[in-house]
């Protein structure tokens, strides 16, 4: 457990030392306590003992705030104590520039911000907001950052290589529905075009258009040609879509990290009550309260299904549909820090998936590989 | 003024300590409870029988997804 020295460089006030033990010890920190009126001497003997990861000094009274507290910058830089432990200060008698001229590492004014502490104890960046609370800049994490495909255990790795290959050999030259649809798909959205787009189409088009409705089962022509909803899916109207936006517009997310120290592990709330409006709420919830990211998740009828949908669908049980604006929408109101993940659910539409979550924007794609390869298999053998 | 309830974006649950003779009673009290509350889609999400009587979660689905949801109603956004 990682440790914190807390140290009221001041007479008799430790209220805010009292606060901060409690909220570190909540966060994870082994939080010591100093009593009020310590000296700076004695706070540099204690910290070297301890080898906190930082010393969080307050001070309330503002007569001779300079000479204290530089002493204590004076004294931890002598004993080395800086290689190892930041110093943060804050309280009522100090301000921004009094903190930064004697080189502390970290200035904490106004109300106690945990927030803003706990940055600083993680290392992370800390940002202004306009109001003037320190908040922590939120930034995507970049989740495969010091990963490699290298095996400590190279017989392991080479073994995993081998499967890998002959995996791939078993599935060269095969196909399904699924894929050729995802293929299909891909050349439609390069073309900008849909299979439900009114205006007018080239004849090439139009064949893109035939191709994928023909690899379709009779829920998805019927769609298609003849406007019938699948049972449980109603269209999600304008009005309904706008009112979103208002309030999206109307409600700014305040972050409250979920992690309290290091850059891992990151927390995922997967999402997928089968309307996208709904799932908007749960993922704005979730980021508020600090996960890094989000996983779609669509378990129904549309893993069964040889084909997908478009356009902006509710559907009144668990897994929401998967449309190119239903995904669009989904991402639009999320955080620009927050990692999206479009699962492929194993099943027919997996390739498909991976395409419309790419052109929505997904930052990743859980894919069970194998079992998608031995569904399509199947499927291929009848 | 809208209703409270109408802000609950999905569900509420009602937590609670139901004294009853055997699990089987806990059981069926649970599924009344929701209904005399005139809460719609009562699911007993919870239940553990001990003692007395049973610890049970009850949730009821105020919106369900793919409804209209009210807390989404002009109303709401103003």
């Amino acid at each position: 457990m990682k440790k914190v020295l807390l140290a009221p460089l001041d007479p008799v006030h430790d209220n805010a030392v009292k606060l901060l033990k409690r909220k570190l010890s909540e966060a994870g920190y082994e939080a010591i306590a100093m009593r009020p009126g310590v000296t700076s001497e004695e706070v540099i003997e204690k910290a070297l003992e301890e080898r906190p990861v930082a010393i969080l000094v307050s001070r309330t009274l503002g007569y001779k705030v300079a000479e204290t507290l530089g002493r204590l910058v004076d004294l931890a830089e002598a004993s080395g104590l800086r290689e190892m432990t930041r110093l943060g200060v804050g309280g009522m008698a100090i301000t921004k520039e009094t903190g930064g001229e004697l080189g502390f590492d970290a200035c904490f004014t106004g109300e106690l911000n945990m927030t803003e502490v706990l940055a600083f104890l993680e290392g992370r960046p800390i940002g202004l907001q306009a109001a003037g609370h320190a908040v922590a800049e939120r930034q995507k994490p970049d989740i495969v950052r010091g990963f490699t495909y290298e095996f400590k255990d190279k017989e392991i790795e080479a073994l995993l290589d081998r499967i890998t290959d002959q995996v791939l050999e078993w599935v060269r030259g095969k196909t399904s529905p699924g894929i050729e649809r995802a293929k299909l798909r891909a050349e439609m959205l390069a073309e900008g075009i849909s299979l439900r787009s009114p205006e007018e189409v080239s004849p090439a088009q139009q064949r893109l258009r035939e191709q994928y409705l023909r690899l379709c089962d009779d829920t998805m022509r019927a769609f298609y040609l003849a406007d019938k909803l699948p049972a449980g899916v109603r269209w999600l109207g304008a009005a309904e879509i706008e009112a979103m936006e208002r309030l999206l517009e109307s409600a700014k997310a305040r972050y409250a990290p979920l992690r309290y120290a290091g850059e891992k592990p990151l927390f995922f709330c997967q999402y997928g009550t089968g309307c996208p409006v709904m799932d908007v709420m749960h993922i704005k919830a979730a980021e508020a309260w600090g996960v890094d990211g989000v996983l779609h998740f669509d378990p129904s009828w549309g893993a069964q299904c040889e084909g997908l949908l478009e356009g902006y669908l509710s559907h009144e049980h668990d897994g929401t549909v998967l449309t190119l604006e239903n995904l669009q929408f989904i991402r639009h109101a999320q955080e620009a820090a927050t990692l999206w993940n479009v699962r492929g659910h194993r099943g027919l539409n997996t390739p498909e998936t991976q395409v419309l979550g790419h052109a929505a924007g997904a930052d990743l794609f859980k894919i069970i590989f194998l079992m998608a390869a031995r569904q399509e298999a199947l499927i291929r053998s009848g | 003024m809208q209703k409270a309830l109408d802000r609950v974006v999905d569900a509420i649950d009602i937590e609670t300590f139901l004294y009853a003779a055997d699990e089987e009673e806990a059981r069926t009290l649970a599924e009344k409870l929701a209904a005399e509350l005139n809460l719609p889609y009562g699911d007993v999400v919870f239940f553990e029988y001990k003692g007395m009587g049973a610890r049970v979660r009850i949730r009821s689905y105020i919106h369900r997804p793919g409804d209209h949801y009210r807390w989404l109603e002009r109303e709401s956004l103003e």
